[in-house]
């Protein structure tokens, strides 16, 4: 594994409705990039080009995703996400599998996404004008969540 | 010697600091925020006024913000020192300006190998 002036360099794609969030860490105290990215023409292939090329920039040693097999989320996700495992095979680039109840140990006592972003939040001060308001019970989930989702995916891979 | 994630970490730092890339254009006075985007991307050579108005924009020096075009240069010197120290070492008797010019470079040597 190379080694980055920082740490290890990590990339999480977390699949969202219209793209993927994405975050790129340099061991566990650098955020050195993070963000939504909206596909015009939502087909897998357009989404995974998009991937590639993050990871074109950033030629990382991890790719974390999320874990597909112990998760409640759509076709659609679940089909994207085992995409970008190919796409990492095909690298020869090592894949972290995060569940989700892996981030919340992690994060414990913090438990919901909400308190987990807001961790996240005070650990990287340029990650507080993306947090999302307070959800409510009749609201969806703010799209930026995702990006939140993204770092805690990142951070619990390196603190395995 | 650890090397740099990025070859560049001017996004890192515009994001960092809140700021569009329109709004870097502007504070830079380049010429659109097109070229701040390609200098993002590395697909734009950077210019010495450019570099000196990101270091100064950011207060992070420039080698830190463009660790991959430094790391170029670097090399670049390290092999110039090396031929240069070469052609010394065949000039046979060592005058106290060729000394000089010995240590020196085998101080640079050692320096940008650290």
């Amino acid at each position: 594994m190379k080694h980055h002036m920082f740490g290890v360099g990590v990339v999480a794609i977390d699949p969202t409705t219209r793209g993927f969030a994405y975050a790129v860490l340099e061991g566990k105290k650098n955020l050195v990039d993070w963000g939504l990215i909206h596909v015009l023409l939502r087909s897998d292939k357009n989404i995974l080009s998009r991937v590639e090329e993050i990871l074109d920039r950033t030629l990382p040693d991890l790719l974390v995703i999320e874990d597909g097999r112990c998760t409640r989320r759509r076709e659609r996700a679940r089909r994207l996400i085992k995409g970008i495992e190919c796409i990492a095979k095909h690298r020869k680039l090592q894949v972290v599998r995060i569940s989700r109840a892996q981030v919340q140990d992690a994060f414990c006592p913090a438990v919901t996404k909400q308190q987990i972003a807001e961790a996240l939040a005070r650990a990287f001060p340029e990650l507080v004008p993306r947090l999302p308001r307070i959800r409510k019970a009749w609201m969806c989930e703010d799209e930026r969540m995702n990006i939140f989702d993204a770092v805690s995916l990142a951070l619990t891979a390196l603190s395995k | 010697m650890l090397k740099a994630f990025l070859s560049t970490y001017l996004r890192t730092y515009r994001k960092r600091s809140g700021l569009s890339q329109k709004e870097v254009a502007t504070l830079i006075a380049a010429i659109s925020s097109t070229t701040v985007s390609r200098h993002e991307a590395g697909n734009r050579a950077l210019s010495l006024a450019d570099a000196f108005a990101y270091e100064a924009l950011f207060g992070v020096p420039a080698s830190a913000l463009f660790p991959g075009e430094y790391e170029k240069a670097r090399s670049r010197v390290e092999a110039g020192a090396i031929s240069l120290l070469g052609k010394l070492a065949q000039a046979g008797e060592e005058t106290s300006a060729i000394r000089q010019k010995r240590l020196f470079l085998e101080a640079l040597i050692r320096r940008v190998r650290t």
